[in-house]
């Protein structure tokens, strides 16, 4: 019922960050330590982010690793934040581990914020948030 | 039972090497999935890997596009292997074009192999030596700036002229 999502989950572990299936391979996005990306990402499938991302990201499932910092706006139906987020977080399912740092609205529907994150910004709920539709 | 002196288990005892902490050895491929599209540049010290659609110029160590994925854009690396399609010109000491390729725009070489099928358009040119691309974030930042200001010229040291 409760996934584990303790802190000392590895980096490195190649699975999609929420509990839903995705087809791993071909949906598969690394951004890797070394690379920046200036600019927006968009996409349909999975996103980790291990460097740095200047710009909007917009999937179904974001993860930002411990290393990934992301200067501009997160919106995925699931999102989870082990790293830096300058910028707002639109998703249904948030998860701010311990070592995120938001600062930015967090546009939730359900969020768990681990012990050690900072939050720095406004929580709002919503009943539901449509990644496609760009309001709030 | 514990070890004396120790604050229980909070730090680990050996140094903790942060693999990320010289992003330039990481040794990872960043990839770029074919459902993903970038609008916009990215900048590695490492290897990419596009299986999707970028929209911006790629700076890298190496480069692969792969069979579908489309680039709108320059490349500039020090090796770069094509099989998809691409709209803008290429510099690297090595390029490779596979037969799955739609090059569309100049390529900038030292070693270039075009495989038979391959759709090319676009002057090929060879170059003797290339600086290895500098991927350093602030230096590729920089360049792909348009307003980036020059380098201060290099003045005072003038020759005296002797007899």
């Amino acid at each position: 019922m409760f996934l584990n999502l303790g802190a000392a989950r590895d980096d490195n572990a190649r699975r999609p960050a929420s509990g839903e299936i995705l087809a791993v391979g071909e949906a598969y996005t690394v951004i890797n330590g070394d690379l920046t990306v200036i600019g927006d990402l968009i996409g349909d499938g999975h996103i980790e982010v291990k460097g740095t991302v200047k710009g909007t990201i917009n999937s179904r499932s974001v993860e930002i690793l411990k290393t990934g910092v992301v200067e501009g706006a997160v919106i995925a139906e699931s999102a989870i934040i082990r790293g830096q987020v300058i910028g707002p977080v639109r998703a249904n399912t948030v998860i701010a581990a311990t070592n995120a740092r938001i600062v930015g609205s967090v546009f939730h529907n359900v969020l768990t914020i681990e012990p050690g994150a900072k939050l720095e910004g406004r929580r709002p709920w919503r009943p539901h948030i449509d990644r496609n539709l760009d309001n709030e | 039972m514990f070890s004396q002196g120790g604050k229980g288990s909070e730090t680990p005892i050996q140094p903790v090497r942060d693999s990320h902490a010289t992003p330039r050895s990481s040794g990872e491929t960043s990839i770029i999935s074919a459902d993903l599209k970038v609008i916009g540049n990215l900048v590695s010290g490492g290897d990419i890997q596009i299986k999707g659609v970028v929209e911006g110029d790629i700076k890298s160590r190496t480069v692969t596009i792969g069979e579908g994925a489309k680039v709108k854009g320059a490349i500039n690396a020090d090796s770069v292997h094509i099989s998809g399609a691409i709209n803008g010109q290429v510099e690297a000491p090595s390029v490779t074009v596979a037969k799955t390729a739609k090059v569309n725009g100049d390529i900038i070489h030292q070693t270039l192999s075009i495989e038979a099928g391959a759709h090319m358009e676009g002057n090929c040119r060879r170059i003797e030596t290339k600086k290895p691309v500098d991927t350093t974030t602030s230096a590729s930042i920089a360049s792909l700036k348009p307003a980036a200001s020059p380098a201060p010229a290099e003045v005072g040291k003038k020759a005296v002229g002797g007899g």
